[in-house]
């Protein structure tokens, strides 16, 4: 069951409903723990993570998931990236003074997030972390999901709705497709990954080197964990909920869904048929 | 309805012919893309070579397509001119989808990089200004 479209005025009413993650750990700040709270988290130094926002035809969540960011993240660098959006989006996130990347036309998700990882490059980031601008990810989060490639005991972390602690609703069909292709990419990396299809994602440096050079244009996420785990990139995933956007429209309708159910599998199958690689 | 057989002599001439007229128009209509540079040089070289292979199939062609039609099984001769025109084609059709997927990579390169270089510019110019009220 899809949302109805609800206008959020502030952004704490927009992250407010279902989402129990609280807070990265802000020093001295009295915090209620939530379900997820991992109070041995702890707050990452400034300039070691930057935070990607891909961001198309997002006016209207832009500046709330821009705001909890700061908000919940104030150790962090971030840098929204504009895919050739038609309508405000890089007006609403230039007064947060992060850089706003315009790419010149769309180039879809995997375009976008690739940017953000080339901007990444030679600033010394130890890990990059994915957050999509229709504020499905919640920016509470991030530093739970940073924390493992920060401590260097995983290269890729997945934000995961479907594990035990985690939340989404999502439509059945959805949900059905999004199981099948994590069945795929478990199968094809002999392990088991339970959301192979979230974006909330952190990568550590050498990752990020990696996919600058090479990322896939659509659906990226199920295909590149495929092809980093091939790799031997450490692939960790941890508990995390989210809710369904509530303003814009998802970019994968029902021909999308189509398409993606077709394109995923295929592409995994051909990341198998490819050379292992080298890691870094 | 009109009982003909299948391969008039008559019929092959005037079919070699008109095929033999339309390769020609078709050669001269290649040249004069390429003189006008409608057609750059990478695909002009391509182009040139397939109005002559096809001027001179329908002008020295036509008695090897008798040979190889039963060759292939084929029992109208024509079937086997089709065939290969078709095999032709996909292939080509297959090569300008590589041409293709080449230049959306290179274009998606060029975006990333111009995005990337107005925003590190952008940035200068908000450091500068505060420098220098």
């Amino acid at each position: 069951m899809e949302r109805p479209v609800a206008r959020v005025d502030t952004p704490e009413e927009m992250f407010s409903v279902r989402h129990h993650a609280s807070p990265c750990t802000v020093e001295g700040e009295p915090t209620t723990p939530g379900p997820h709270e991992d109070p041995g988290v702890q707050a990452p130094r400034a300039g070691q993570v930057l935070i990607v926002v891909p961001a198309f035809n997002e006016e209207a969540s832009i500046a709330g998931t821009l705001a909890q960011i700061r908000e919940h993240c104030p150790w962090a660098d971030a840098v929204v990236i504009d895919d050739g959006s038609r309508d405000g989006t890089a007006r609403e996130a230039a007064p947060f003074g992060f850089p706003v990347v315009r790419l010149p036309f769309n180039l879809g998700i995997g375009g976008a997030v690739q940017t953000g990882f080339l901007f990444a490059l030679g600033k010394g980031y130890a890990a990059v972390v994915q957050v999509d601008g229709d504020g499905q990810h919640p920016p509470g989060a991030i530093a739970q999901v940073a924390a493992p490639v920060l401590a260097g005991t995983a290269d890729v972390v997945v934000g995961s709705r479907f594990l035990p602690g985690g939340a989404y609703d999502q439509g059945f069909a959805r949900a059905l497709g999004g199981r099948i292709l994590s069945r795929l990419v478990s199968a094809a990396l002999r392990r088991r990954l339970v959301d192979t299809t979230s974006g909330f994602r952190a990568y550590s440096a050498a990752v990020v080197r990696h996919l600058a050079e090479d990322y896939p244009y659509d659906y990226p996420e199920p295909e590149v964990l495929v092809s980093l785990g091939r790799r031997g990139f450490r692939i960790a995933e941890i508990p995390v909920s989210m809710h369904p956007r509530r303003d814009g429209v998802s970019s994968i309708g029902l021909g999308v869904s189509v398409k993606y159910m077709m394109k995923v599998p295929l592409a995994i199958l051909l990341t198998l048929l490819r050379p292992r690689g080298a890691r870094a | 309805m009109n009982p003909t057989p299948v391969v008039q002599p008559g019929g092959v001439l005037h079919g070699q012919a008109f095929v033999f007229t339309v390769s020609l128009f078709f050669f001269l209509f290649v040249l004069e893309l390429v003189r006008r540079k409608k057609v750059n040089e990478r695909f002009s070289l391509l182009w040139i070579v397939i109005a002559t292979v096809l001027g001179l199939a329908s002008s020295f062609g036509f008695p090897f397509l008798f040979r190889l039609a039963p060759l292939l099984g084929i029992v109208y001769p024509a079937t086997a001119l089709f065939l290969m025109a078709f095999i032709g084609l996909t292939l080509l059709i297959l090569y300008l989808t590589v041409v293709i997927s080449r230049l959306s990579m290179q274009s998606r390169t060029l975006a990333q990089r111009v995005a990337l270089l107005e925003a590190r510019q952008t940035e200068e110019k908000v450091l500068l200004d505060r420098l220098s009220p």
